[in-house]
C-alpha cells in the first residue's frame, strides 16, 4: 500500500512540477531581467526628456539674446524678460517641475521656488551631503558645455523635504549663464513602482490562468492515469481468472494421470503397511527390514503430500503473488509432475538447466508468480508431448534448456514432432485457434499474456531439422 | 528347484515394484520384475519353466499397456494366468481384461493379502493347466500307439456297440474284433471299459 501511495505521489509531481516550474521561470524572467531593463529605460527616457526641456529653455534665452544683439532690447531688459519668461515655465505630471538659472560665479539668478537665493553667492552652497552642487554644475558646463549632476535638493516647492535629484545643466555663453532642470529620483521610482504594480497584477492574472489550466491538465492526467491503472488492474484480474480457468481445465484433462500419480505411492504404502499389520505379532523383534519398510512408507507419504500440494496450489485462484524463485526449480517441478505422461508416451526427455557447476545447476533467480510460470511451462511441454504422439515411439525427443544472457533468462522447449508451418507460427498465439478438439484454445495466447505480464517475451519457431521450438524470456532478478 | 512357482511382475513405478517384491519375498515366492511390457515380452520364454507361473501386470504402463500385453500373449497362444492391477480410474479397462481371461483384477491401493490371494489363485490355475497339459500329452501318446483299425474299433466301443455289430460293420470276424478290443484296453491303459470311456471323454472335454 505504501508503495502505491509513493507511486501516486511521484506521478502527481511528474504532472504538477512542469507547469509550476514554467510559471516560476516566467515570473523570475520578468522581475529579474525585464524589470531592471525597463527601469533603466525609464531613467534614460527621463534624462533625455530633461535635456530636451533644458534645450527649450536655452532657446528662450537665445531668443532674448537675439533681441539684445539686434538692439531691440538692452541687455538688462533682455535678461530681465528672459528670467521672468523661464521662471514661469512649468512641466511634469503636476505641472510643478521648473527651470532655474545661475551664473558661472556661481550666483543664483532665478529660482521659482527659492527666490530667497536669487542674487546670492552659491559657491559655498552645499547640499546635506556636503556637495557644492552649483560649483560642480559650473565645472560640468565649463568642461562639456552641458551635463548631468546629482545631489540632494528640496522636493519641488516643499522646502521641508530634501530628496535625491538629477539635474541637467547647460551653459548659455553670451550671458555666462547656466540654465538647468532636474528630475527627482523618487519620481522615477514611483513611476517604476506603479509600473511594477501593474506588472505584478498582470503576472498574478497570468499565473492564475496557468494554475487553472494546469490544474485541469493535472486532473485530466491523474484521471487518465487512474483509468489506465484501473484498466491494467482489470486486465491483470482477467488474466488471473482466465489462467485459473485454464489450469482447472488442464487439471480436468489430467484427472486420470493425477489419480494414477497418487495411486502409485498410496499403493506401495498400503502394501507395506498391510505387510506389517498382517505379519507382525506383539512382542516381535524390531528388524532392520521393518525399519526400512516404515522408512519407505514415510517417503511415499511425503511423495503423496507433494503431489497433493502441487495440485492444490495449481488449482487455486489467488492474487498475483510474485516471489523470488529459481526458474530451474519451477521447470524441474513441472517435469516431475509430467513424469508419468512423458514415460507413458515413451518420450526421451532432456533438461539442461543453464550454467551447471560440478554438483548442481546454478539458480536462475526470477521475480514471478510461480504458479503462472509453471502453467506456461506445463502448457508448452504438454503441447510438445502431444505433438510427439505423431512420431514413431523410438524417436520422440523433447529438450528443455535454460540460459541467461545479460539480465534476461531464456527458456527453450524443443521437440522433434511434426512442427508448425511458417504461416501458423504467429497465429498459434491467437486465442481460439487451437487445432485440438478438446482444448480451450486459449493455452498459448494465455501463456504469452502471462509471460508479457512478467516483462518477458514468447515466440515459436521451427526446429533446425524438424519439430518446433517454443521460447520465452523473463527478466532476471539479481 | 525347477518346479518352484515364479511370479512375473510388470510394473513401472519403482516404489510399487519394490513393495510388491517385498510382499512376494515375505512368502518366499520367486519373482521376476520387468519395468515395461516390451521388456517382459523380450525376456519371457514360455515353457522354459516347468513349475507354475503367473503374471502380475499394471494396466497403465509406458508404451504397451497391460491390456495390450494380455492381447499379445493371447495371440501367441501363451497361457499365462494373469492378475491385473489397475488404478481406480481404469476399472472399465480392468473389467475387459477379466473378460479376456485374466484371473483377477486388483484396484490400487490394495492390501498385501489381496495380492497374495490373487497370485495364489493364478498359480493354482497354472498348476492345473500344467497338469491338464501333462495328461493330455499322455493321452496323445497312448492314442498314437493305436493302429488305425484299433482306433476304429475304439470309436465303435465308445459308441456302445456290441462286438457282433462292430464285426458286421467292419467286415471282420468277431474273434478279430475281440483281439483288437483287448489291445485297445491295454494300449489306452484302461482297467475297465468304464475307465476307457472316462479317459476319452476327458480328452474330448479338454479339446473343447
Amino acid at each position: 500500500l505504501n508503495w502505491k501511495i509513493i507511486q501516486v505521489k511521484a506521478s502527481f509531481w511528474r504532472i504538477v512540477l512542469p507547469p509550476i516550474f514554467t510559471t516560476l521561470l516566467f515570473v523570475s524572467t520578468i522581475f529579474f531581467l525585464i524589470l531592471p531593463f525597463i527601469e533603466e529605460s525609464i531613467v534614460a527616457r527621463k534624462r533625455e526628456m530633461i535635456s530636451e526641456l533644458v534645450s527649450v529653455a536655452w532657446n528662450n534665452l537665445q531668443f532674448f539674446e537675439q533681441l539684445e544683439s539686434t538692439g531691440r532690447l538692452s541687455r538688462h531688459e533682455a535678461q530681465q524678460q528672459a528670467r521672468e519668461q523661464i521662471r514661469s515655465l512649468r512641466f511634469g505630471p503636476e505641472n510643478s517641475d521648473y527651470f532655474w538659472i545661475n551664473d558661472r560665479h556661481p550666483r543664483m539668478i532665478m529660482h521659482p521656488y527659492r527666490p530667497d537665493l536669487e542674487g546670492q553667492d552659491l559657491s559655498q552652497y552645499s547640499d546635506p551631503n556636503g556637495k557644492f552642487l552649483f560649483s560642480e554644475m559650473v565645472t560640468v558646463v565649463e568642461n562639456q558645455g552641458a551635463g548631468f549632476v546629482d545631489y540632494m535638493w528640496q522636493w519641488k516647492d516643499d522646502p521641508s523635504r530634501v530628496v535625491p535629484k538629477i539635474s541637467y545643466v547647460r551653459g548659455f555663453e553670451p550671458w555666462g549663464w547656466v540654465v538647468g532642470s532636474g528630475i527627482y529620483i523618487e519620481d522615477v521610482k514611483m513611476e517604476i513602482a506603479s509600473f511594477t504594480r501593474h506588472l505584478v497584477w498582470v503576472c498574478v492574472g497570468i499565473v492564475g490562468i496557468i494554475m487553472i489550466l494546469g490544474s485541469v491538465v493535472v486532473q485530466q492526467g491523474v484521471a487518465s492515469r487512474n483509468r489506465w491503472r484501473k484498466a491494467e488492474d482489470e486486465a491483470r484480474q482477467h488474466l488471473l481468472r482466465l489462467s485459473h480457468l485454464s489450469r482447472l481445465h488442464t487439471m480436468k484433462t489430467m484427472t486420470t494421470e493425477i489419480a494414477h500419480q497418487i495411486d502409485q505411492p498410496l499403493g506401495s504404502i498400503l502394501l507395506r503397511s498391510s505387510l506389517c499389520t498382517d505379519t507382525l505379532e506383539p512382542g516381535d523383534p524390531v528388524t532392520p527390514e521393518l525399519i526400512e519398510n516404515l522408512e519407505e512408507i514415510s517417503v511415499q507419504v511425503e511423495r503423496t503430500s507433494r503431489i497433493v500440494k502441487r495440485i492444490r496450489s495449481f488449482s487455486n485462484l489467488r492474487e498475483l503473488g510474485k516471489t523470488r524463485v529459481d526458474l530451474n526449480i519451477i521447470i524441474s517441478g513441472v517435469l516431475d509432475f509430467l513424469e508419468f505422461e512423458t514415460r507413458k508416451n515413451q518420450i526421451n526427455l532432456d533438461f539442461f538447466p543453464g550454467k551447471t557447476t560440478l554438483t548442481a545447476a546454478e539458480p536462475i533467480w526470477v521475480l514471478v508468480d510461480s504458479t503462472l510460470v509453471e502453467q506456461v511451462v506445463l502448457n508448452i511441454v504438454q503441447n510438445a508431448i502431444e505433438a510427439l504422439g505423431e512420431c514413431p515411439s523410438e524417436k520422440r525427443n523433447l529438450t528443455i534448456r535454460t540460459e541467461v544472457e545479460g539480465d534476461t533468462a531464456l527458456v527453450v522447449v524443443a521437440d522433434n514432432g511434426p512442427g508448425i508451418s511458417d504461416d501458423r507460427l504467429e497465429s498459434v498465439f491467437e486465442p481460439f485457434t487451437s487445432s485440438k478438439n478438446d482444448g480451450l484454445g486459449i493455452g498459448l495466447s494465455l501463456c504469452r499474456s502471462i509471460v508479457e505480464e512478467h516483462g518477458g517475451r514468447m515466440w515459436a519457431g521451427a526446429g533446425p531439422s524438424q519439430g518446433s521450438i517454443f521460447q520465452f524470456t523473463l527478466p532476471v532478478e539479481c | 528347484m525347477k518346479s518352484d512357482p515364479i511370479v512375473h511382475v510388470v510394473e513401472d513405478d519403482e516404489a510399487h515394484q519394490s513393495a510388491i517384491c517385498l510382499i512376494l519375498d515375505s512368502v518366499r515366492l520367486g519373482t521376476r520384475v520387468y519395468a515395461s511390457a516390451q521388456q517382459f515380452l523380450q525376456d519371457y520364454e514360455p515353457a522354459r519353466h516347468e513349475g507354475p507361473e503367473c503374471l502380475v501386470t499394471d494396466v497403465r504402463l509406458p508404451g504397451m499397456s497391460g491390456l495390450e500385453l494380455q492381447n499379445t500373449l493371447l495371440e501367441q497362444k501363451i497361457l499365462l494366468p494373469t492378475v491385473v492391477i489397475s488404478g481406480h480410474a481404469d476399472v472399465p479397462i480392468a473389467v475387459e481384461a477379466v473378460k479376456k481371461g485374466a484371473i483377477d483384477f486388483i484396484e490400487k491401493p490394495f492390501r498385501q493379502q489381496k495380492l497374495l490371494d490373487a497370485i495364489q489363485v493364478a498359480l493354482a490355475a497354472s498348476e492345473e493347466a500344467q497338469k491338464q497339459k501333462a495328461s493330455y500329452l499322455k493321452f496323445q501318446s497312448r492314442l498314437a500307439s493305436l493302429t488305425g483299425r484299433q482306433r476304429e474299433v475304439m470309436n465303435f466301443m465308445i459308441d456302445g456297440k456290441p462286438n457282433k455289430k462292430i464285426a458286421e460293420e467292419l467286415g471282420l470276424s468277431i474273434k478279430t474284433v475281440e483281439q483288437h478290443r483287448s489291445l485297445v484296453m491295454k494300449n489306452m491303459e484302461a482297467a475297465s471299459f468304464a475307465e476307457l470311456v472316462q479317459i476319452v471323454l476327458e480328452f474330448e472335454d479338454s479339446q473343447g
